[in-house]
């Protein structure tokens, strides 16, 4: 799965509360958001009723979203974000990842372990090249929301550090990322080219 | 200001992360408005963070969407049913209630009305008929009279004043065929207090008592019936006290006439 491109129409009819959207969204972003949440629940039945919970509000307040200050999936990643620290904070469940020691999962370098068969194999390749200091570090402030004081805390490092690492990890990301997306294009087009010249 | 700066102190990535302040937020959002450069950068975040995030994407349990669609559909339709219809119907119970009281005060105020002036017309109904019985039985008593006085059997007798009242004048009416008599007493004066008029019949001279006159004669109705004496030669008048006399008092006379 690559990069979904921001659909005009998707979001005037998420906009406009035109339910048949909700398949097309569920299809595109159910997993990325099963996964924000499962960073901050675990437990997978109570993770799937909070993505139900982020889904109606997604439904609710679809025509608060503003394309013009973000992407639709920062937008519901932030929605599905609040809904699990709802769950977490409502006495249903017990908060104590932030007091606590890091999750396994931060410092474990096969950080996938729910994988998924849905998952794009590259993509998911192209990021397990990431460094896991810098992993770390988007784990913590993207998907835990910690603010880079608590992260240097947590981390034991200066703030100064974390905050060149964050920048670092985004950076490195978005390199690997393109090019992965440089090897996407450019395997195909060999393939032809083959083609081409055998054919010739 | 110098943009390559800007966007390598890393406030782009704060800001993506949500590590903001929403002070600091608009600032940046003003900062992406106004520069085509950072907008652009801030939209490489994120997309490399969405990257991110959908690499470990994870199928939610199957019935995730059914569930989701069943919640987003009870949103709208059972609440706008069964919260409506009850508020419907208490606001229509409470709109005729309001029109019932207000139909039952404005009635009774009618009934007030038209029972005040069913009364009025009621006694004014009975004193037409008050009215019209009492000119029946006067249209009646003269239809008598009249039957009366043009029987050529009936003849009449004129006493005159005598000196006690000089301009006195009464005509008695008798027939002997009908057996009944009147006296017309058009033209005597009111007797004075504690006096009656008392009528006499002189049968052989003698007077026998024809009873007392009414203290007061209807100037409409002045025939007075007496009883009728077959053998009187003549009719006279005293006034006596008020009640009548056994015997005449002959200087109290105030009218005779003779057959």
């Amino acid at each position: 799965m690559t990069l979904v491109a921001q659909d005009p129409h998707l979001i005037s009819r998420l906009r406009s509360r035109d339910k048949s959207v909700i398949d097309e969204v569920y299809r595109l972003y159910s997993g990325a958001l099963y996964n924000v949440i499962l960073k901050l629940i675990p437990d997978q039945d109570l993770g799937a009723e909070v993505l139900q919970d982020a889904f109606v509000k997604i439904w609710q307040n679809g025509d608060r979203f503003d394309p013009d200050k973000g992407r639709l999936f920062t937008w519901m990643a932030r929605i599905a974000r609040n809904s699990a620290i709802d769950t977490m904070r409502s006495g249903a469940f017990q908060h104590d990842q932030k007091t606590d020691s890091l999750p396994d999962y931060v410092d474990d370098h096969g950080a996938f372990r729910q994988t998924d068969a849905d998952r794009d194999p590259g993509l998911t390749k192209v990021v397990g090249l990431l460094d896991s200091n810098h992993r770390s570090i988007i784990e913590l402030l993207y998907f835990q929301q910690y603010t880079q004081s608590e992260a240097a805390e947590k981390l034991n490092l200066p703030l100064g550090t974390v905050k060149t690492r964050t920048r670092n990890a985004l950076s490195t990301l978005r390199q690997l990322l393109a090019s992965e997306r440089l090897i996407v294009i450019l395997i195909p087009l060999l393939f032809t080219l083959m083609h081409l010249t055998r054919g010739s | 200001m110098d943009l390559k700066a800007y966007i390598e102190s890393g406030i782009l990535e704060q800001y993506v992360l949500g590590q903001l302040n929403p002070a600091a937020m608009r600032e940046v959002e003003a900062m992406a408005v106004e520069h085509n450069s950072i907008r652009q950068e801030i939209e490489q975040i994120e997309n490399a963070l969405e990257l991110y995030v959908q690499a470990g994407a994870v199928t939610p349990p199957p019935g995730t969407l059914e569930a989701i669609k069943g919640r987003i559909d009870s949103l709208d339709v059972p609440h706008a049913t069964t919260k409506t219809h009850p508020r419907k119907w208490t606001a229509l119970l409470a709109a005729a209630s309001v029109l019932l009281l207000i139909g039952c005060i404005y009635f009774w105020i009618e009934n007030q009305r038209i029972s005040k002036d069913l009364d009025t017309l009621t006694s004014s109904a009975d004193l037409q008929k008050i009215c019209c019985d009492s000119s029946r039985q006067t249209v009646d008593s003269l239809a008598q009279i009249m039957a009366f006085l043009s029987d050529p059997n009936t003849r009449s007798v004129v006493m005159r004043g005598t000196e006690n009242s000089p301009d006195a004048q009464a005509t008695v009416f008798f027939n002997a065929v009908r057996q009944v008599a009147f006296v017309n007493l058009n033209r005597i004066p009111s007797p004075p207090i504690g006096k009656q008029y008392q009528l006499w019949a002189l049968v052989g001279g003698l007077p026998v008592d024809m009873g007392v006159l009414p203290l007061e004669i209807s100037r409409n109705q002045p025939m007075v019936m007496v009883p009728f004496q077959a053998t009187a030669g003549g009719f006279a008048v005293t006034l006596e006290p008020e009640g009548g006399s056994a015997e005449p008092t002959l200087q109290a006379m105030v009218m005779v006439g003779m057959i």
